[in-house]
């Protein structure tokens, strides 16, 4: 499965969100993902995609996570 | 060199007492919204002591205890104690090492680690916001002070 569909699966299901929002340029503030909720997102990923995210600063779009994700498979 | 010192003490803009205040007064004040950071969906029902438990074990690490005793100051003692009720909360996972059966190893479940992320997430913003108020150059002096004032506070401690 693409990173970007798990990360749409997770965020649809975690915060409801409709999965057309969610394309790379989205920004996570526009989603309305606070910053608790990028933790359980991160957390939630980490066991999907069997990755150790680490603690990186700067991702504010869904395009970046998905491209930090990709980086660590 | 010990004149111009005793000089500074007594001169203005050098004030030993505010400077004592300052020091327990931002020391104390950090531990208060370190307190009240804890009310969120994620650590809320933790003390400060387990969710510097939890930190001590690491994000990724597996950790004999003697390890994260020693981050902790603590002995293996109280911190079995600890540990116990954070693995019952399920925070905290105990496995015995491969290579040796004996020893028992600490690592943090997937609830301990979004603890720890929600931990480094308040000291990331609170810093951020503190600093918030000084020039570039403030910043550097104020950390280059610090970390000398810091240095005697760690060998004293």
């Amino acid at each position: 499965m693409a990173t970007i569909d798990t990360v749409k699966d997770v965020l649809a299901e975690n915060l409801d969100l409709d999965k057309d929002q969610i394309t790379e340029d989205a920004t996570m503030e526009a989603l309305g993902i606070d910053s608790l909720d990028m933790m359980e997102l991160i957390c939630d990923l980490e066991e999907k995609c069997g990755i150790e995210f680490g603690e990186p600063e700067g991702i504010e779009t869904i395009g970046q996570l998905v491209a930090h994700i990709d980086s660590l498979k | 060199m010990e004149e111009g010192r005793e000089d500074r003490k007594r001169a203005g803009g050098c004030d030993r007492q505010a400077i004592d205040d300052l020091l327990s007064g931002t020391f104390n004040s950090i531990l208060r919204i370190e307190e009240r950071s804890l009310d969120n969906r994620l650590t809320s029902g933790l003390t400060i002591t387990e969710v510097h438990t939890i930190v001590a074990v690491g994000l990724y690490e597996r950790n004999p205890m003697n390890v994260v005793a020693a981050r902790l100051s603590v002995t293996t003692a109280t911190l079995t104690t600890a540990v116990g009720k954070l693995e019952r909360k399920g925070f905290i996972e105990r496995t015995r090492a491969a290579d040796d059966r004996r020893k028992v190893l600490l690592s943090l479940t997937k609830k301990g680690r979004l603890v720890y992320r929600a931990h480094s997430l308040f000291h990331r913003q609170m810093v951020d916001e503190a600093l918030e108020g000084l020039t570039d150059e403030e910043e550097r002096v104020f950390t280059e002070a610090l970390i000398k004032v810091k240095a005697f506070f760690d060998e004293r401690a």
